[in-house]
């Protein structure tokens, strides 16, 4: 039986207001990530995904008090927001923000390498670099290694940070919105790339995204998260083909209607009263958070 | 037929180069017919010229070369002020469009300003804001009283308030949540059929686009490579680069396909393939 | 507002020190008219003693009660400093707003003009000219101003350069108003809050530059007094009744720290984000 590499239940978050009492941002989080598979966590702005990666990365802001029922990394228990056991690596949304503008793509390579492999020499270091630039499909990367990120495209740039991403040799590489600040093709090649990447280093992904479509590209199995809650669980055939919580069904909708040209017809979906944490299992893998008020 | 709106005629669009750097052509030669009463979707990635395409349309960039009419008459230097006066904008980003020192009710009634007396002016303003499903009492709040989405509304009241004829929005729903994205769209669609609007409709994800648009143009690298009505566009694509962003775009159930970028050689030739389907070939 | 003032103070609790002296200092120089103080009154019997129960802060050489010369200084040099405060932050925004918003051959201009008024060693300058304008509260004012509107105008002007590129500037410009209107309603606004934290430093260097000027002789005459004009007068006094410069001396000092305490405090409400001392 597999063990998942990832398992929180009941992670609740909460951060000082500027009033200065305590606002909640996570209300009772339970997830559990398998290894080896693309997990793609859905989450308007507001739901409580950001918060929820940053707490698996231990990066809870100034203040914030973080409670879980279960947290255990690689199958073991650990206090909330500590990391130790796993390697975590990040692709930011931003790829300019995430490069130093002063600085050749070398050297952002060569410094992950050194604090893997303090003892690498310099040639090690540069093979290193260039090798990881060779498996996100960067071409002439001995070249590259000396240009600075403003002489390379968006998508090249993003192709880059995912290289340093693995240079670090996670077990689980965060994935925070890495395509939407790109060119719909481009997007294209990097989902592509990021799927081809999980299967030959044996990654677990977890992608964050509001994007369904990008979503059903890329992800194994999908989490949807509002009011710091996950509403409902399961794999990309469980949430694509049979949602069940109007919230779910609602983006499901808007999406197509976007599309479809019946965004007339939509509603927003009522707020669901935070204290109903009843989870109702569909099947092995799809779950829904209950006790939601009915009819639309 | 409908009217002739706004007639591009072989705008071209160049930077000459400066300090090392190539000069850039950001559009090339594009013509385009906005008809009254239509939604014209205007597509394209980054480097297509789609935003410079929709300055140009309202007079805030002059091309290099090329024609611009409104309503039949040659846009010069002096009835430009007048033109621009019948043509508005909507932003893309609903946290920088609006001044945050600014109520509601005073953002929407800036264009206004130099042709109405203040109390007409706020009459319409909060007709305005009430079209878009905002109260007077919103109109006394300030932006950061509100969402994205909301904020978004606020820019189309400001937009809608003096009637215009045309308006440009460019990428209004990119920055907003999925479910937001939705909200808006319908509301300017119903906008349309109220108030007999013409909308230039950019956007870079043509997945957006298909609800709201009569008619699709493609720009790819300051090239116009495909016009035609929406449904054409996207049940047949007829450039490969079109082809390539429809094949791009990841939807539910449908398999992503990412093509390896090969630079598209440009034709010279403009073919109509079929009736108001152009390619250029 | 009122939040944002409770935060910062939450997190700096010094500021509130600061400001209960500021507010000490300036009720105190406002409500002087009725508060029982005679600075002009002399009292012959008591000359140049230190501070007793009858005067608090002593008498000068005159018998004149120090701490009612003192207090009434305060009303010179704190209204100076405010009448000089407020004609730079009018001067500086004007050319700051300017230079920004309309660039080109006029931004050159004016910055050039800043450039040769920041390089004249104007405290050189005005020794001279104290040889030629006549001494009073107006020049003091005046001179100040003048020597102090520029960092304000750069301030401004960078802020405008990046305000003016924002959508709600474009929008404003594309619906056809005018630069004048632009810069009041638009540009204005978003830059007050850099004005109001650089105004608390302004004032501060105000009173600093007044007493220096005041002590040069170029400010009030007697029997009038400011707190640069009594450090003046106790020049002679040193030795002997050496509380004569202390008290004022102090005084500016703790007026001074209180206004750039007040310019901080204002610059951390207005960018809570980036707190720094």
């Amino acid at each position: 039986m597999v063990k998942p590499i990832i398992d929180m239940q009941g992670l609740t978050v909460t951060v000082p207001s500027k009033q200065g009492t305590m606002v909640p941002i996570l209300n009772g989080v339970n997830l559990t990530i398998m290894p080896n598979q693309v997990l793609g966590l859905v989450g308007e702005s507001g739901s409580g995904k950001t918060m929820t990666m940053r707490t698996i990365l231990g990066l809870l802001p100034k203040g914030a008090t973080a409670t879980a029922d279960v947290w255990q990394l690689a199958g073991e228990n650990s206090p909330v927001g500590q990391h130790q056991q796993l390697r975590m690596a990040m692709v930011f949304q931003d790829p300019l923000t995430g490069l130093n503008p002063v600085r050749t793509i070398g050297f952002h390579l060569t410094e992950v390498v050194k604090r893997v492999h303090p003892r690498y020499s310099r040639l090690q270091q540069q093979a290193a670099a260039e090798q990881a630039l060779e498996k996100v499909n960067i071409p002439k990367p001995t070249q590259r290694l000396k240009q600075y990120p403003h002489e390379l495209s968006g998508g090249l740039r993003q192709r880059v940070l995912i290289a340093m991403a693995l240079l670090a040799e996670p077990d689980v590489l965060i994935a925070d919105e890495p395509t939407t600040a790109l060119d719909v093709t481009v997007q294209a090649q990097i989902l592509t790339l990021l799927k081809e990447l999980q299967r030959t280093e044996e990654l677990t992904i977890i992608f964050i995204t509001h994007d369904l479509g990008v979503i059903s590209a890329v992800a194994d199995n999908v989490a949807v998260m509002r009011d710091g809650q996950i509403v409902e669980a399961g794999t990309s055939a469980d949430i694509f083909q049979q949602a069940q919580h109007p919230y779910t069904q609602a983006l499901l909708a808007a999406v197509t209607a976007v599309t479809d040209g019946h965004a007339s017809s939509l509603q927003t979906v009522p707020h669901t009263d935070r204290q109903q944490h009843e989870e109702i299992w569909l099947s092995a893998t799809h779950r829904v958070l209950g006790g939601v008020p009915d009819g639309q | 037929m409908a009217n002739e709106l706004l007639k591009l005629a072989n705008i071209t669009v160049q930077y000459p180069g400066r300090h090392g750097k190539p000069e850039l052509v950001a559009l090339d030669d594009v013509s385009l017919t906005i008809y009254e009463g239509e939604t014209l979707g205007l597509v394209g990635e980054s480097g297509s010229g789609k935003t410079t395409l929709g300055q140009v349309a309202l007079s805030l960039l002059q091309p290099t070369s090329g024609e611009i009419a409104f309503a039949g008459q040659p846009i010069t230097k002096h009835n430009r002020r007048t033109v621009m006066d019948d043509m508005q904008l909507i932003f893309q980003d609903p946290y920088e469009s609006l001044n945050p020192k600014h109520t509601a009710l005073e953002l929407v009634r800036e264009p206004l300003r130099r042709h109405f007396d203040l109390s007409t002016a706020t009459e319409m303003a909060t007709q305005a804001l009430a079209a878009v499903g905002l109260t007077p009492a919103d109109g006394e709040k300030y932006p950061v009283a509100f969402s994205g989405g909301q904020r978004q509304r606020i820019g189309i009241a400001r937009a809608i308030v003096g009637q215009p004829k045309f308006i440009v929005a460019d990428e209004p729903i990119s920055a907003l949540d999925v479910s937001i994205q939705a909200q808006v769209l319908s509301l300017m669609m119903a906008l349309r059929e109220q108030q007999a609007l013409t909308y230039l409709f950019i956007s870079h994800d043509l997945s957006k686009v298909q609800a709201i648009s009569d008619r699709v143009a493609v720009l790819y690298f300051g090239h116009l490579v495909e016009l035609g009505p929406t449904a054409a566009i996207f049940e047949n694509p007829l450039h490969p680069y079109t082809q390539e962003l429809l094949a791009a775009i990841p939807s539910i159930g449908k398999p992503l396909i990412a093509q390896q970028r090969q630079t598209i050689t440009v034709g010279t030739s403009w073919v109509e393939v079929t009736p108001g389907h152009f390619v250029r070939q | 507002m009122r939040e944002r003032f409770k935060m910062t103070i939450r997190q700096k609790p010094t500021y509130l020190t600061w400001l209960i002296v500021m507010a000490v200092l300036v009720l105190a120089v406002l409500l002087a008219p009725i508060l029982p103080l005679h600075p002009n009154a002399v009292d012959v019997v008591h000359m140049s003693q230190g501070p007793s129960w009858q005067h608090w802060f002593g008498t000068d050489d005159l018998g004149r009660d120090y701490l009612a010369r003192v207090v009434y200084g305060g009303r010179i040099s704190l209204g100076v400093g405010f009448l000089a405060m407020l004609v730079s932050v009018i001067l500086g925004t004007t050319i700051g707003v300017m230079a920004g918003y309309f660039g080109g051959l006029a931004d050159t201009a004016l910055m050039r003009l800043l450039d040769v008024f920041s390089s004249v060693p104007w405290l050189v300058l005005v020794v001279v000219l104290s040889a030629f304008l006549r001494p009073g509260l107006t020049t003091i004012i005046i001179v100040i101003s003048a020597f102090s509107w520029m960092s304000i105008a750069r301030l401004v002007r960078a802020e405008t350069v990046t305000v003016k590129e924002r959508d709600f500037v474009k929008y404003a410009q594309f619906v056809g108003m005018s630069p004048w209107y632009v810069m009041w309603h638009h540009i204005l606004p978003m830059v007050t809050p850099i004005i109001v934290a650089a105004a608390g430093a302004n004032i501060a260097n105000a009173i600093m530059t007044e007493s220096a000027l005041s002590f040069l002789g170029m400010g009030v005459q007697d029997p009038a007094a400011s707190w640069g004009s009594l450090l003046n007068a106790a020049q002679s006094r040193l030795q002997d009744a050496p509380y004569m410069a202390i008290i004022p001396g102090l005084f500016i000092i703790m007026t001074v720290l209180a206004f750039n305490k007040l310019g901080n405090l204002l610059r951390d409400m207005t960018s809570p984000e980036d707190n720094h001392g």
